[in-house]
């Protein structure tokens, strides 16, 4: 049986990703961190064998470290890892959204606070960096694929906003991370996938955003195939979306 | 005469930029703390340089207007780590990101100064390419994401914006004050890039 982990399972993409991945037989290391959210007790009623929810503050190296013991203890190791746990990033929305009926540099003070900007890396992009560092004994005898939910948000080149700094710097920062860990680890093996999953109707911001385009379940099929498929060549690495589009970095 | 503001030089490229631009004619305000190497430029330009210490002095800028802002935002991290397996504990990397959102938000209070008719040049100094390990990575890209949010606002209210890495060690980059001082065609102005000490467009 393949073992995959999967952080930020408790709801949307995460928790649709357990699903798809428990569907076709795979053991599915759950990543909680909100124990109120109790919609994965209900997946793991119908899978009872196969789901285990485990704690993982990704913005935690000890949490991190423990949730590997905790795997290492039950399944010897993982064969993938889909880091997807992530935050926008924005504490006070009256400040760091832009109104684009007011003077740009008035509002550019609050659009830029340092707080949010230090969050969001420390969990979209050291998250990664924790998670993997966390795992890779557990994936060293496996299949050694590591995925990454990422955002065209973090596209430099092709990117048109004006605010959302904390959000988009930390995930350009993502993937620079990841392109630095693909430089690295690629000659032990390891194989990347890095994700943009579309804009979801999760949420992210508090509550379940219905003005988005997808379903999480609908993204969620398209990181399965995205995820489990072999690469002619995997020394190149893309930031592909859920249409299997290819985006600049 | 066109003024000039220059926040404190984090390397080579900052003062080659200064020295450049005093040989120009332009009058420059450096955001710098005192130094020997700053006195000596002044002593060369008495009547085009002036050092402030914002601090010390809020309104010392009151009633100037920048035709160019220079920031050098491409001083590294003090702390990095190379290696997955080894290395800085990754909890306290966040303090590196500082050096991401710090720079951002001296531009925040340096461009209204930039605002007017005549809308600045935003210029930037950032780290020298593939020098440091995953923190200087991480705060880089996220810095030029930064700049590229800005550049969407503020280029269509007439600013330009120029972007180059510092040099790697034991290099100069005597490139960059002519790279901020000219004007780009062809819809280049258009597009915010990042070029290296060579004058080589360099991919994000």
């Amino acid at each position: 049986m393949k073992n995959v982990l999967i952080t930020g399972a408790d709801r949307g993409l995460g928790y649709a990703l357990c699903e798809g991945f428990l569907s076709i037989g795979w053991r599915v290391f759950a990543g909680r961190f909100m124990p109120e959210w109790t919609q994965l007790e209900e997946l793991g009623r119908r899978f009872p064998e196969r789901l285990i929810p485990i704690p993982l503050d990704v913005g935690d190296s000890r949490s991190a470290g423990r949730a590997a013991a905790g795997i290492a203890g039950t399944a010897g190791g993982i064969d993938l890892l889909v880091q997807n746990a992530g935050i926008t990033g924005i504490a006070d929305p009256q400040r760091e959204i832009l109104n684009p009926e007011k003077d740009y540099l008035l509002q550019l003070d609050g659009l830029i606070q340092e707080s949010s900007l230090t969050h969001a890396f420390d969990i979209n992009a050291l998250g990664a960096l924790r998670v993997v560092r966390a795992m890779k004994p557990l994936m060293d005898a496996g299949m050694k694929r590591l995925c990454f939910v990422s955002s065209e948000a973090g596209s430099i080149a092709a990117s048109t906003r004006r605010d959302y700094f904390a959000y988009t710097m930390s995930k350009a920062a993502l993937n620079a991370a990841v392109r630095r860990m693909h430089r690295e680890l690629s000659p032990q093996g390891y194989t990347f996938r890095l994700y943009h999953p579309g804009w979801l109707r999760t949420y992210m911001s508090g509550k379940k955003n219905l003005q988005a385009a997808l379903e999480p379940e609908e993204s969620a099929k398209a990181a399965l195939r995205l995820f489990l498929e072999e690469k002619d060549s995997e020394r190149v690495l893309e930031l592909t979306d859920n249409q299997g589009a290819v985006w600049p970095f | 005469m066109q003024t000039c503001i220059l926040t404190e030089p984090q390397g080579e490229t900052a003062w080659l930029v200064m020295e450049k631009l005093l040989l120009r004619g332009m009058r420059l305000y450096a955001l710098a703390a005192p130094s020997p190497r700053l006195d000596a430029l002044a002593a060369r330009f008495p009547e085009q340089l002036e050092r402030i210490d914002p601090k010390a002095d809020p309104a010392a800028l009151e009633g100037v207007h920048a035709d160019m802002l220079v920031i050098d935002a491409s001083s590294p991290p003090e702390e990095d780590f190379a290696v997955l397996e080894e290395g800085k504990d990754i909890d306290s990397a966040v303090s590196c990101y500082r050096k991401a959102a710090g720079p951002l938000r001296l531009a925040a209070g340096l461009l209204p100064l930039a605002a007017g008719p005549h809308p600045g040049r935003i210029c930037w100094i950032t780290g020298a390419q593939a020098a440091g390990g995953y923190c200087e990575e991480m705060r880089r890209t996220a810095l030029h994401m930064g700049i590229k949010l800005l550049f969407n606002a503020l280029r269509p209210q007439g600013y330009t914006f120029r972007l180059v890495c510092q040099a790697p060690q034991g290099e100069e980059n005597g490139y960059a004050a002519e790279y901020f001082l000219r004007a780009r065609a062809g819809g280049d102005e258009e597009r915010l890039t990042l070029h290296n000490h060579l004058g080589v467009e360099l991919p994000w």
